[in-house]
């Protein structure tokens, strides 16, 4: 075999190959950033340079003679899915145009994996429309207080004209049960305000082991015989700046969560750790953040599902069993706290959900501590 | 540039098309069958099959990439890869000729 890379059949292109060696354009191939394959027109692929084996995730000599199929001649970039043993598929654009191999016509085709792209375009996506409908909600909770206060003082003002008298002894019975029901509409929008990002949070310096101690002695009793739970914490673990009572809200949740994926059997475990390795977006994320992970054994979830669980009101669980608010308390808590959240989850196997959790400002005299002040929102993206 | 034209576009043929879930590059794919069925009305069959649900049987076919189409009668099986939205090359490439050229040319 004389010739080892593919000429273009269009001769003016020759052109601009001129002058470059067989072995300079070799090696320029093979140091591609972008997966070069060649195909003939069976299908079968004739070359493959390091960048297109590691798409395909076969050493590129064990790509070759594989009957791939022929690609689709466009002069427009297209989309295919490129599916790995063991490692999840690949988002991959391809172009192919007609080349000419060893003296016959065969195909060459240019691939760029444009997953991590993907993958942070849609968390991108994902945030701002979460970030509209917490807007949503925000507005829509202010209204229905403005008419529950309507309400509740129009109530009490009839209560006080009929004062004693009441024609009918129920009208005052009626009156109070109005007044008592108003009150739990606006407990009901209080908790609504948990999921946009108006509502104020009480951060403080906690102990966020002894908090997950605390809990998994109620989820050790409500769980039920059949799953277990199991906790692996840092003892090393900083404290964390966060609001307690929804640090407690969002881990119910979680647990919450793992118990229905588990159908009463598997293990629910709760894993802290004071340095958590960074994750893609957020560099150094062991220096500013501790971790809370809570991990099940139950069903997973498929990437559709993922990409929608933080949506209010989105659930698979029929029947009423679901609400569909658990994991966008969470996430509502987790951003306006500052810290971030990553869930990763195969279908049959199971579900981590980490958090990460910021440290409260360094009081030590290299850094001065800012009033006690807590910077809140300093990870928005 | 097909090697073989099948001479008897009445026969019915089957294929396969393979697509992972339900991402915009699979739903483009699904429309480019309904066309290809339509445009060959009864002579051409084409199986949808999502690997996501059967992964066994991409696996078993050896499919690397989806979308594809794929004739498995044919040793080593047909294969075409990507967007099958340009039926002329598609039809050409599983051997159908555009109806209105005709047939009897070689
Ligand atoms: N640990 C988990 N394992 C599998 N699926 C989960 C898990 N956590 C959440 N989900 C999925 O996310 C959906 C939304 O969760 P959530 O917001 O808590 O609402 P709900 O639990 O009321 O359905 C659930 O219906 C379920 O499909
Ligand atoms: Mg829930």
């Amino acid at each position: 075999m004389t010739r080892s890379a593919a000429e273009i059949l269009d001769p003016s292109a020759n052109a601009f190959l001129t002058g470059i060696s067989q072995l300079n354009f070799r090696r320029l191939i093979e140091t591609l950033a972008d997966g070069i394959l060649v195909v003939d027109l069976s299908g079968t692929v004739l070359y493959a340079n390091p960048a297109a084996a590691m798409i395909f995730g076969y050493p590129a000599a064990d790509l070759v003679h594989i009957p791939l199929g022929r690609p689709v001649i466009s002069g427009e970039t297209t989309e295919i899915t490129v599916h790995r043993r063991r490692r999840s598929p690949a988002d991959v654009e391809i172009r192919t145009v007609e080349v000419s191999w060893d003296g016959k016509p065969a195909l060459l085709a240019s691939l760029r994996d444009v997953s991590a792209q993907r993958a942070q375009e849609e968390r991108r996506r994902q945030s701002q429309k979460l970030e509209a409908i917490g807007r949503l909600a925000a507005g829509i909770v202010h209204d229905i207080n403005n008419l529950l206060a309507v309400f509740e003082s129009g109530l009490r003002l009839l209560q006080k004209q009929l004062g004693g008298e009441a024609p009918n002894p129920n009208s005052a019975m009626l009156i109070e049960e109005l007044i008592s029901r108003t009150r739990n509409g606006g407990a009901l929008t209080q908790q609504l305000l948990a999921f946009s990002r108006g509502q104020s949070l009480y951060p403080e310096t906690i102990d966020l082991n002894a908090r997950i101690e605390a809990l998994s002695m109620l989820l050790e009793r409500t769980l039920g015989s059949g799953t277990q739970v199991r906790c692996d914490l840092d003892p090393a673990l900083d404290a964390v700046l966060v609001d307690a009572n929804q640090l407690d809200v969002a881990i119910l949740n979680l647990a919450v969560n793992a118990k229905d994926a588990m159908d009463g059997k598997g293990t629910l475990s709760i894993e802290t750790s004071n340095s958590p390795a960074d994750i893609e977006d957020v560099p150094a994320a062991a220096a500013r953040f501790v971790r809370v992970t809570v991990s099940d054994t139950g069903c997973g979830m498929s990437k559709e599902v993922l990409s929608q669980v933080f949506e209010p009101f989105f659930t698979t669980k029929g029947d009423g069993r679901g609400t569909g608010l658990g994991l966008s308390q969470v996430y509502g808590f987790i951003k306006q706290s500052g810290g971030h959240i990553r869930i990763e989850s195969v279908v049959g196997a199971g579900t981590s959900v980490h958090l990460f959790l910021p440290r409260p400002p360094r009081a030590t005299n290299d850094e001065p501590r800012s009033s006690g002040k807590i910077r809140r929102k300093r990870m928005d993206e | 540039m097909s090697s073989s034209h099948r001479s008897d576009p009445g026969a019915n043929a089957l294929l396969r098309l393979y697509i992972a879930g339900d991402t915009p590059s699979a739903r483009r794919a699904l429309e480019s069958r309904l066309r290809i069925m339509k445009e060959w009305a009864g002579g051409i069959e084409i199986h949808i099959v999502d690997i996501l649900a059967h992964p066994e049987a991409a696996e078993s076919a050896g499919i690397l990439a989806t979308p594809t189409l794929s004739d498995e009668r044919a040793t080593p099986p047909r294969r075409l890869i990507g967007d099958i939205s340009n039926t002329a090359q598609v039809l050409d490439y599983f051997g159908f000729r555009g109806k209105d050229s005709g047939y009897d040319h070689s």
